[in-house]
């Protein structure tokens, strides 16, 4: 385990704000780096697992115009109780959870919001949350329909284990909940998933095994 | 692999192929990065202020330049929402469940808690304050007192303009009725019937009746004290309360949530923004869990539960929670539950106190009634599936089968295709 400092390359672009310099080291001196404010921790951080939480993000939230926000939170949150990581190894583990977390809250929110419009649309402000891009398939954008219709607890649990196509054991971690709890949210999401996309014909070539087998435990 | 597994991953991973490449072009990490760089910065500061000191090899000039910058360019405030700390957006509609409040908190300290139902929006805000605008219900908010601080909260067709201070405001658009109860600071009240800042002192309630022309300016400071007396002397003493021993203090209670008792606790260190124990609340308020809990201990944990006020016993419980230190939390939760019985987060409670129990003590007997508890509080609550589902849970690892199977049967009628239906099945014997 190292953990040092180098100067960060100078040809950065004019006008941008210079980066910190680089830090080296593994997780667990990123940990102890982020634990004492050190400024190159926290660009590691990003550098690291931006990519990885954008794309759990992408898999449970679908394509949505408030990705770059909820990317951004997530590492916001994570800054702020990294003290709290009892393993500094499982850092890649922690901040999928925090991801996962972000995502079921703007879920739930996603849902006041339509739930209110149905209640009072004069009185809201206009904050359509942009659905999937036209250049997307039919068929994620059916996908992404029929989640939306799923509760949040079962539509992480089918994002995370057949989009992201994470192991159900890493699905149960980043959902902070036991494997049990996580098969009995599969089976259930795989019986609303089907009972729902029956009304999209594009999702139809790829469940054509019918809905008979959808509500058994992976 | 069973077939249908195959089947939704074979869809997944087409979809998911999709969602990258329609990532690939996507310019905004470096945007992103930048702004979270820019937070930690913000974050970093504020630790310094807290409790660092000033930054040592700072050259005099460096700082000053700095303070001018700061002062040029003072980042607005920000605000989260909600249990989940959301981020807040200026603008956006904030909208209390009706079987729960709604926290909102600023990042210097400010927040305020909207009461089941209410309704109100964020309209906009800067470095020195935020406007806020309460559509409709009750609200009680806690101003962080600060120089040049600028506070403004719309109520139907009045304004307080707030510099400091804890008050309880309320409006019914549909009677006209609008009602300010001042704990402790001070406030300039605009409105109808009221005239142009009009300003109002620590026990003061206004009471305007706009469409029967009605004005009252009360003075509750002597209604405030034999409120507190009478709730000093119905107090329960420091057992806890386990579940279902709801109904003893529910006079007490409904002393204890006035403003004139949030008030007289707010006198107590640690309880208000001016006392020696504030740091916990604004260590809370930055996520720093452990510190916090750590700082309500400082100046008195026990003494926290028998004062705070119920939007702050269920801070200072969550933050006990989000800290790890299971005991202090369920000591304000039961806190909570015992003087605040028919306040809506004393069912919350309940509720964490059972989940804590569960996945944290592995206490499945007492979780379960903790679960029932919430669900006799709250049948129809927000929480109302989970703590179902959660409770039958528990009765089944409890080993409590009989009860598993009632709980199964009642679970199944309610929620046929709940998420702990299969379970449920399978414990009712179907």
């Amino acid at each position: 385990m190292t953990e040092g400092t180098t100067r960060a390359p100078s040809a950065e672009p004019r006008r941008q704000r210079p980066r910190p310099l680089a830090f080296v080291g593994d997780d667990v001196a990123l940990v102890q780096g982020l634990c004492s404010g050190n400024p190159a921790a926290q660009a590691a951080l990003f550098d690291r697992y931006a990519a990885h939480v954008r794309r759990v993000l992408l898999r449970v939230l679908g394509p949505d115009g408030e990705l770059a926000d909820a990317l951004h939170d997530v590492f916001v949150q994570a800054l702020s109780c990294v003290g709290e990581l009892r393993d500094p190894a499982a850092l890649k583990a922690w901040i999928t959870s925090i991801a996962v977390f972000t995502a079921r809250g703007r879920i739930r929110r996603r849902r006041r919001r339509r739930w209110l419009r149905l209640v009072a649309p004069a009185d809201l402000p206009e904050q359509e949350t942009p659905g999937p891009s036209a250049e997307l398939s039919e068929a994620v954008r059916s996908t992404y329909a029929v989640l939306d219709r799923l509760p949040a607890e079962e539509r992480i649990a089918f994002a995370l284990r057949f989009i992201d196509g994470m192991e159900l054991t890493e699905v149960a971690r980043a959902s902070g909940c036991s494997l049990a709890t996580i098969k009995r949210r599969l089976a259930r999401a795989g019986e609303l998933f089907f009972a729902e996309a029956r009304h999209h014909p594009a999702l139809a070539s790829y469940l054509a095994d019918g809905p008979e087998h959808a509500g058994e435990a992976p | 692999m069973s077939d249908h597994e195959e089947m939704f991953l074979r869809l997944g991973r087409q979809v998911g192929a999709e969602l990258d490449e329609h990532l690939a072009g996507a310019p905004e990490l470096e945007r992103v990065r930048e702004r979270f760089l820019v937070s930690a910065r913000v974050e970093r500061r504020a630790v310094r202020r807290r409790g660092a000191g000033w930054a040592v090899g700072l050259s005099l000039a460096a700082a000053v330049l700095a303070a001018v910058v700061l002062l040029v360019h003072r980042p607005a405030l920000s605000f989260q929402v909600g249990a989940e700390a959301a981020r807040g957006e200026p603008g956006a509609w904030l909208a209390a469940p009706a079987s729960e409040p709604l926290d909102v908190r600023f990042s210097d300290g400010t927040s305020f808690a909207l009461e089941p139902g209410s309704r109100a929006r964020v309209v906009s805000v800067e470095s020195a304050g935020a406007r806020i605008v309460l559509e409709r219900g009750r609200a009680h908010f806690e101003v962080r007192p600060r120089e040049h601080g600028r506070w403004q909260i719309d109520v139907g067709p009045f304004e307080v303009h707030v510099t400091g201070t804890s008050f309880d405001v309320g409006w019914d658009p549909a009677s006209e009725a609008f009602e300010l109860r001042l704990a402790h600071g001070s406030v300039a009240l605009s409105g109808p019937l009221v005239g142009e800042r009009r300003p109002l002192r620590a026990g003061q309630t206004a009471r305007v009746g706009v469409a029967q022309g009605k004005l009252e300016i009360l003075e509750t400071a002597a209604a405030a004290a034999s409120v507190q007396a009478a709730a000093a002397s119905a107090l329960p003493t420091a057992e806890p309360a386990a579940p279902g021993a709801l109904a003893s203090s529910d006079e007490a209670a409904e002393h204890s949530v006035t403003p004139e008792s949030r008030a007289s606790a707010g006198s107590l260190p640690g309880a208000g923004g001016n006392g020696p124990g504030a740091g916990w609340r604004e260590l809370a308020a930055v996520g720093d869990y452990k510190q916090a809990v750590g700082a309500a201990k400082a100046v008195g944990f026990e003494r926290l539960c028998d004062s705070l006020s119920a939007t702050d016993l269920a801070r200072l419980a969550d933050a006990a929670r989000l800290a790890g230190d299971v005991g202090s939390s369920a000591e304000a939760y039961q806190a909570l539950r015992r003087r605040f019985p028919r306040d809506s987060r004393a069912a919350l409670a309940a509720f964490s106190l059972g989940k804590m129990d569960f996945d944290q003590r592995g206490a499945y007997a007492s979780a379960a009634q903790w679960f029932a508890a919430y669900l006799a509080e709250q049948p129809d609550g927000a929480l109302a599936q989970e703590a179902a589902g959660r409770r039958l849970e528990a009765l089944h690892r409890a080993k409590d089968q009989a009860g598993a199977r009632v709980a199964a049967a009642a679970y199944l009628r309610r929620y046929p295709d709940g998420p702990h239906a299969a379970l449920a099945r399978e414990l009712a014997g179907d």
